[in-house]
């Protein structure tokens, strides 16, 4: 079925269409909470408290195209989590010695599978992370994750460079590519 | 230096787009999920009927209420007209007041000495009364025609009652004020000599009188005050 007739559906609560809905964007969706949120369970009730919220929300909701509704879908997650997050209080800025600096040779880059990569964004701390996600994955600018974590514009670029520098770090860890350790 | 590759967004994003679900993720998984969802939304509908169920309880008898007061006070306001009619009833035809036709007619009535017609009257004195009241207009549309025919006849007999004497205003006399020396002839009060010796006699008259009785009244001893002893 259209996913334009599915949401029209959905809206005059079809419980069918919003199944429909459910299955095709709930894989995506998860992964996306699980790379905030490192817990399972946690990312699970995440991914419900925020397809609860999209399928309440439908009726104002005015379809522009697929990929708009996506986008709005994986903004209601994103919000969810970054809340998840703050009740929490798990915001906590860590901050790493200053990393050695490692070069990775880009055709083991091009190798590494989607799996591994989520897997290293998952190892990641939860402030690095986030940051990480927000920026690299999202697309946002440092105010904008600035103003959604409560933090300051500066704070946010050096936890992402740190966080870059740690992905680096882990990388040559797992003895993906690793090519030269640039001596101090 | 870091890596290029690690500064492009589009390399990671392309490489998390290629993930469908997450490593080591069981299929069935989703539709626990999904079974969870439905049973949320399920219950939060539910939840909002009953939420609308419990405040229109709430308000049934509130209404309930409403309507007994509404109706209490329509029973009150029916109970003092019936005491009004029992007061016009009760209190003679000639205390009633004399500014509507409607009194007339309930004096008339008696004097004819008629029984239906009396008790034809009795009515309408009751109606009559309340509608004063309300309104003198009403009052007018309310008597019957015959009766006025028969206020006609007997116009005599219903003038001897106190009700239907009209009630004549006492103009007050407005009287010249003169002053004594401006007169021509004085009156005779003003002309004669006073006698005040007589005026005085008849105080001493009085003084003694009343010395006298006071004597004959009390009851006391005399006591002699003499320096002999």
């Amino acid at each position: 079925m259209d996913i334009t007739t599915l949401i029209k559906e959905a809206k005059h609560g079809s419980t069918a269409a919003q199944k429909a809905l459910f299955d095709m964007f709930a894989d995506k969706m998860l992964l996306l909470c699980c790379r905030y949120v490192k817990r399972r369970e946690d990312a699970e009730e995440l991914l419900l408290d925020g397809f609860y919220k999209f399928f309440k929300n439908l009726q104002s909701f005015s379809y522009q195209g697929e990929a708009a509704m996506y986008c709005w879908l994986k903004r209601i997650m994103i919000n969810e989590c970054l809340m998840f997050l703050r009740k929490k209080n798990v915001f906590t800025i860590v901050t790493e010695s200053a990393a050695e600096e490692i070069v990775l040779e880009e055709e083991a880059l091009n190798n590494l599978s989607a799996d591994e990569i989520f897997n290293l964004i998952v190892t990641l701390p939860v402030g690095y992370r986030t940051v990480f996600n927000l920026f690299v994955v999202e697309g946002m600018e440092h105010k904008e994750i600035a103003v959604l974590m409560g933090i300051s514009e500066g704070t946010s670029k050096s936890q992402l460079s740190k966080a870059r520098v740690l992905l680096q770090k882990l990388l040559s860890q797992k003895g993906i590519a690793y090519v030269k350790q640039k001596a101090q | 230096m870091l890596s290029k590759k690690l500064n492009d967004p589009f390399y990671w994003k392309n490489k998390l787009e290629t993930l469908h679900c997450l490593p080591g993720e069981a299929v069935h998984k989703k539709d626990a999920l999904w079974e969870k969802l439905h049973d949320r939304l399920q219950q939060k509908s539910a939840a909002g009927k009953a939420k609308w169920y419990w405040m229109a309880a709430g308000l049934l008898p509130l209404i309930i209420i409403a309507c007994m007061m509404v109706s209490n006070t329509e029973n009150i306001g029916g109970k003092q007209e019936t005491v009004k009619e029992n007061t016009t009833k009760a209190t003679p035809s000639y205390l009633l007041p004399a500014s509507t036709k409607a009194v007339t007619l309930s004096v008339s009535a008696p004097v004819e000495k008629k029984q239906p017609v009396a008790v034809i009257n009795s009515k309408v004195k009751s109606k009559t009364f309340i509608d004063t009241i309300k309104a003198n207009n009403a009052v007018v549309t309310l008597l019957p025609e015959p009766i006025e025919a028969d206020i006609t006849t007997n116009n005599i007999l219903s003038a001897d009652t106190a009700v239907t004497v009209a009630p004549t205003a006492v103009v007050k006399k407005k009287l010249q004020v003169v002053h004594i020396n401006e007169l021509e002839t004085y009156p005779a009060q003003f002309t004669e000599p006073v006698n005040y010796a007589q005026n005085i006699k008849f105080r001493k008259n009085k003084i003694n009188n009343l010395n006298v009785a006071a004597q004959q009244n009390t009851i006391g001893f005399k006591i002699k005050l003499s320096s002999k002893n």
